[in-house]
């Protein structure tokens, strides 16, 4: 993996660790809970910006490792 | 008197990413009374971990780390607790392959990013076959 792949895979954790927990919250929000659609929001900028860095950056195989620290 | 069923066993689970947030997001889709979670931040960790607890029903790990990948964690945890079942978190599932052309029949690999449905039902899958926790 050179530094560029870490720093996409590095990318993609933070955005997945947005969505994980905007979902988690929408679903133990109350149904009246006006904060719901603030979260739907946060939640679909979340999976957007993922989508939109599977597109930027498709992965190849074969990369190599990790880089050590 | 009847044994407790599966459903009222406690569960051990030993929880390994580098990320701190993922492991943060894994023991809040995992939280449930019947569910110990111990985490471990690096495949060396886990290990010290392990060396102290050998009572665990599940490992759930990272597949890219530095140091320490997820495969060749579980190769070493392997020599110490050889029926343990293995959950790989990856986002790569053809980079799991490269490493291991075959998992083990107690291994199995979750694509991240996760949804916790989706985890709960990976785990509940590995543990009890069935997809509910």
């Amino acid at each position: 993996m050179t530094n560029d792949d870490k720093i996409r895979h590095d990318f993609k954790n933070q955005l997945a660790i947005i969505r994980g927990f905007a979902e988690i919250m929408i679903a133990e929000a109350a149904a009246a809970d006006p904060r719901r659609r603030d979260l739907a929001e946060i939640h679909k900028a979340a999976v957007t910006a993922l989508d939109l860095l599977a597109r930027l950056f498709p992965y190849t195989a074969g990369q190599g490792e990790y880089p050590h620290h | 008197m009847a044994p407790p069923s599966k459903k009222e066993q406690p569960i051990a689970i030993l929880a390994v990413d580098d990320e701190p947030g993922v492991l943060a997001l894994v023991v809040r889709c995992l939280d449930d009374e019947r569910v110990t979670l111990i985490e471990a931040s690096s495949g060396k960790h886990a290990l010290e971990q392990i060396a102290k607890r050998l009572a665990l029903d599940l490992l759930i790990t990272d597949l890219r780390m530095p140091e320490m990948e997820g495969d060749e964690l579980v190769r070493q945890v392997r020599i110490l607790l050889p029926d343990l079942k293995v959950l790989y978190l990856t986002s790569h599932a053809d980079r799991l392959f490269e490493a291991k052309p075959q998992l083990w029949a107690e291994e199995a690999y979750l694509d991240k990013p996760f949804t916790r449905e989706g985890l709960r039902e990976a785990v509940a899958l590995l543990l009890y076959g069935r997809t509910t926790l």
